[in-house]
C-alpha cells in the first residue's frame, strides 16, 4: 500500500509554449482533490508561481497549467512542482494533507537575438510513444541538442479518454524530454478522433492558446519563422465516418484568413526562413491522398508559393522523403513520419525530422530507425 | 502494480460513464438574449457519449445550429449551449432542442443511440428600442430552491409579465457538483421561465464556495463569456444598460476560511479597471438609464460606482429577494419583495 501511494503522486511536469520571457509550465495529477504551484529560480528556487481564473486558485482539477512570467532570456532555471492534497471541503473551511514535490528540473529560455535553433519534429507516432527513444538512440540524437520538439500530429491514434492523453503524450514525453525541453504540437487527423478529443486543448499550451485556437499559431526562433496549421480531419465533414460531428470546412477556411496576416507581420519579413508546419501535405507520396490533400492544396498552396515559404514540413503519408520543388509548389514538400515495416501492420518503423539552423544556412535530415538518415535537404542565404 | 491501479482507475470510468440512456434533465433556458442572437442552453443526465443541437425557425422549423470549437462539434458532456444567430429583431421564434447517444465503436466509426427531442417551445427576441419595460432580480435564495416560485407567487407578480430576469448573486449556497445545481438553479430556473424568458448569470460570495465553482460557469453564457470573464459584463435593454459586477468572496484572500484558494485581489484590480472604460465608453455616455448588480459592498468598485451616479444599484441582503426594476420614461425605479 505504501508503494501504491508513492506511485500515484509522482508528478511529471512538462514545458510548454516558450518564449525569451516566459514558459509554462503543465503537470497532471491523478486526484482531483489538490492544488498545485511552482517554485522556480536563477540560483535557488527563491519564486513561486500558481495560476488562477476569475477570483479562483485553480484546484479540484487533473491539469494544471503555470505560465512563469518576467523571466531573463537565455537563461538557465530551475523548478519544481508542488502538489498539496485538499479534503473535507465545506462552505467554510477545507483541510490540506501533505505536499508532494516533482524532482528539481531545470530549462533554458530563448534568447532574444540567436542565429541558430536546432529542434526534432515528430509525427504519425499513433500513441506507440516507446518507439521513440531506440529509433534517437539508433541515430546518435540526443534531446539536450534540441531548443525544442515539435508534434506535426496524429501523435496520438485516437482519444476515447484523458488517460489516452496522459499514458501516451504527457507521461511518456515528460519522461523522455519535455521536464527540460519544452514541446510544440498541432493536431494530426487523428487526434479529432473519439470521445476525448474536445478535452485535447486543457492538456497544452501553445502561442494560439491565449487566442482560443490552439492548434493554429506562429512563432520565430533564432533565423526561423514558423507558421503552424492544423489541416483537420482526412476526409469531408460529410463523410459518413465522422456522423456529422466534424466541422473542419470552416475551420480550414478561417485558417486561409490567419496565414494571409501572418503573411504581413513583420515576424514573417524579418526572417531569414519561413516554415510552415502542417500534418497533411499539399501533394501525397503515397497511391492514397484522400479529400483533404486537395482541399489544403486549393487553400493554402498559392499563399506558400505567393509569399516564398522556404519549405512545407508535414506528416501523414507514413512515407518520409523529400518532395522537391516544382512548378506547382514551389518549395520543397518534406514529410516525415514512420511506416509499416510488415504487410500485418505490427512493426512500424518511426521517423524524426531534425532541423539544424545556423545563420544563413538550414539543414534539415530525416531519420529512422531503419535506414538512419532517409533524406535530407540544406537551404541557404 | 501501476498497471493495476490504471485498471481499478479504468474500471471505474467504464462504470461512471456507460450508464446506459439518455433523457433530459433541464428543459431549455435563454442565455444572452439580444434582438439578433440567443443562447439555448440545456441538461441531460445518462450517458455523456452524447451531441445536441437546435432545429428553429419563424413559421415552421426549418433551421438547425449547433456549437463548434476548433474544428470539432461540441459533444460528449451533458451541458448543451447553441448560438442562434441572425435573429430578425422583435420576433417570435419556435424551437426544439435535440439530442442524441453517440458512441464510439472504432476510431473511425461512430454509431448512434437514443435520440431524444424536446417539444416545440417558442421565444421573441427584443426589438431593441423598448422603453417601458420590467425586469426581475433574484438574491439570497441559497438553497432554497422553492423560494424562486414563491417569491412570485405570494406577491402577485407573473414571470411572464417580464423581459428577462437576473440571478444577482447568492443563489446557491455552495457550487458542489454538477447534480446539486441542477436541482437547486439549473432545472427550477428552467421551469420557472417557461423556456421563453431568458436569464444572467452573476456570482455573489456563496458561489465561490466547495469544489465545483470553478465549473459554474459551463453552465451560461454571459455577455462576458467571449472575452472569458463571464461574470462581469454590460448589457442594453432599451435604453437602460445593466453593469453586471462580481465583487468576489468576502473576506480576505490570505483569510483562514479560504486558505489562499482566493486570488480577489487581481480579479478585482482587473474588474476595477475594466469597470472605468465602462463608465467612459460611448455605449455608457448613450444609455438613458445604467442600473448596477453588485451583489455586495467592501471592494474597490465601490468608489467607481458611486462616482457614476447610476440610477440604481442592487445588492444582495442576506435572504432571499425579488426585485423587480421597472423603466419607462421617467426612469428606474425598484421594489424589493422578501
Amino acid at each position: 500500500m505504501h508503494n501504491l501511494i508513492l506511485i500515484l503522486l509522482t508528478i511529471f511536469p512538462y514545458l510548454q509554449n516558450p518564449q525569451p520571457t516566459q514558459m509554462t509550465v503543465m503537470w497532471t495529477s491523478p486526484d482531483k482533490n489538490q492544488t498545485g504551484w511552482v517554485e522556480y529560480g536563477i540560483d535557488s528556487l527563491e519564486y513561486i508561481a500558481f495560476s488562477s481564473t476569475m477570483g479562483l486558485r485553480d484546484a479540484f482539477q487533473t491539469v494544471y497549467r503555470v505560465p512563469l512570467t518576467d523571466l531573463q532570456p537565455g537563461t538557465t532555471y530551475h523548478y519544481r512542482v508542488a502538489s498539496v492534497a485538499i479534503s473535507n471541503v465545506k462552505n467554510t473551511s477545507l483541510v490540506y494533507g501533505d505536499t508532494t514535490y516533482s524532482e528539481v528540473y531545470s530549462f533554458t529560455t530563448p534568447q532574444l537575438k540567436t542565429d541558430k535553433v536546432s529542434c526534432y519534429i515528430f509525427d504519425d507516432i499513433h500513441s506507440r510513444d516507446t518507439l521513440i527513444n531506440p529509433m534517437m538512440s539508433a541515430n546518435n540524437l540526443r534531446w539536450e541538442d534540441a531548443d525544442f520538439v515539435f508534434f506535426n500530429g496524429d501523435m496520438l491514434n485516437a482519444i476515447p479518454s484523458e488517460s489516452e492523453i496522459i499514458s501516451h503524450l504527457v507521461e511518456p514525453y515528460s519522461k523522455l524530454f519535455a521536464s527540460s525541453v519544452p514541446f510544440f504540437f498541432t493536431r494530426g487527423n487523428h487526434e479529432y478522433r473519439n470521445e476525448a478529443a474536445r478535452i485535447l486543448p486543457d492538456y497544452l499550451t501553445t502561442p494560439g492558446t491565449v487566442e482560443q485556437h490552439p492548434f493554429y499559431y506562429s512563432f520565430s526562433w533564432g533565423p526561423c519563422f514558423f507558421m503552424v496549421l492544423d489541416t483537420g480531419e482526412d476526409k469531408e465533414d460529410s463523410h459518413p465516418e465522422y456522423s456529422g460531428l466534424i466541422d473542419c470546412q470552416n475551420y480550414r477556411e478561417k485558417q486561409v484568413l490567419w496565414l494571409q496576416q501572418q503573411l504581413q507581420t513583420k515576424a514573417y519579413k524579418r526572417a531569414k526562413f519561413r516554415f510552415v508546419l502542417m500534418h497533411i501535405p499539399f501533394y501525397s507520396n503515397t497511391k492514397t491522398a484522400r479529400f483533404s490533400v486537395g482541399d489544403c492544396r486549393r487553400l493554402f498552396l498559392d499563399l506558400c508559393n505567393r509569399y516564398k515559404v522556404d519549405a512545407v514540413i508535414c506528416g501523414h503519408t507514413h512515407k518520409a522523403g523529400v518532395l522537391p520543388a516544382n512548378n506547382e509548389h514551389h518549395f520543397p514538400i518534406i514529410i516525415g513520419g514512420g511506416k509499416d515495416v510488415t504487410a500485418d501492420k505490427s512493426t512500424y518503423c518511426p521517423a524524426v525530422i531534425h532541423l539544424q539552423a545556423e545563420d544563413k544556412q538550414v539543414n534539415i535530415r530525416i531519420f529512422d530507425y531503419y535506414t538512419h538518415l532517409r533524406d535530407s535537404i540544406t537551404f541557404k542565404k | 502494480m501501476r498497471k493495476q491501479v490504471f485498471f481499478i482507475f479504468a474500471a471505474i470510468l467504464y462504470c461512471t460513464q456507460s450508464q446506459a440512456g439518455l433523457s433530459m434533465l433541464a428543459k431549455p433556458y435563454l442565455q444572452n438574449m439580444q434582438p439578433t442572437e440567443v443562447t439555448i442552453a440545456w441538461t441531460s443526465t445518462g450517458s455523456t457519449n452524447a451531441h445536441g443541437w437546435v432545429e428553429y425557425g419563424t413559421s415552421a422549423i426549418n433551421r438547425q445550429a449547433f456549437e463548434e470549437k476548433d474544428g470539432l462539434v461540441m459533444a460528449y458532456t451533458n451541458i448543451y449551449r447553441v448560438r442562434l444567430t441572425n435573429l430578425q429583431p422583435n420576433t417570435t421564434y419556435q424551437y426544439k432542442v435535440i439530442c442524441r447517444i453517440a458512441e464510439w465503436a472504432t476510431n473511425s466509426s461512430i454509431s448512434f443511440g437514443e435520440q431524444i427531442e424536446s417539444e416545440v417551445y417558442t421565444f421573441t427576441t427584443p426589438a431593441g428600442n423598448e422603453s417601458v419595460f420590467e425586469c426581475l432580480v433574484y438574491s439570497g435564495v441559497r438553497n432554497k430552491t422553492e423560494k424562486f416560485a414563491s417569491l412570485l407567487s405570494t406577491n402577485s407578480l407573473n414571470v411572464t409579465d417580464y423581459a428577462f430576469v437576473i440571478l444577482g448573486g447568492d443563489n446557491l449556497l455552495g457550487v458542489t457538483s454538477e447534480s446539486q445545481v441542477n436541482s437547486e438553479l439549473i432545472v427550477p430556473m428552467a421551469d420557472l421561465l417557461q423556456q421563453k424568458i431568458p436569464y444572467y448569470m452573476a456570482r455573489g460570495n456563496r458561489e465561490y464556495r466547495q469544489k465545483l465553482s470553478r465549473h459554474l460557469k459551463d453552465f451560461f453564457i454571459t455577455p462576458g463569456s467571449a472575452d472569458l470573464h463571464p461574470y462581469y459584463y454590460t448589457f442594453t435593454y432599451g435604453h437602460c444598460m445593466f453593469i453586471v459586477l462580481d465583487p468576489g468572496d468576502t473576506a480576505e484572500d490570505a483569510d483562514a476560511v479560504y486558505k489562499e484558494l482566493n486570488t480577489n485581489t487581481d480579479y478585482l484590480n482587473q474588474q476595477a479597471q475594466w469597470l472605468n472604460q465602462v463608465i467612459a465608453s460611448d455605449a455608457y455616455k448613450t444609455a438613458a438609464y445604467h442600473v448596477a448588480i453588485l451583489h455586495h459592498e467592501g471592494t474597490i468598485l465601490d468608489p467607481i460606482v458611486k462616482s457614476a451616479n447610476m440610477d440604481a444599484v442592487l445588492k444582495g441582503e442576506g435572504d432571499p429577494t425579488l426585485t423587480v426594476v421597472s423603466v419607462d420614461s421617467q426612469g428606474v425605479t425598484t421594489q424589493t419583495y422578501k
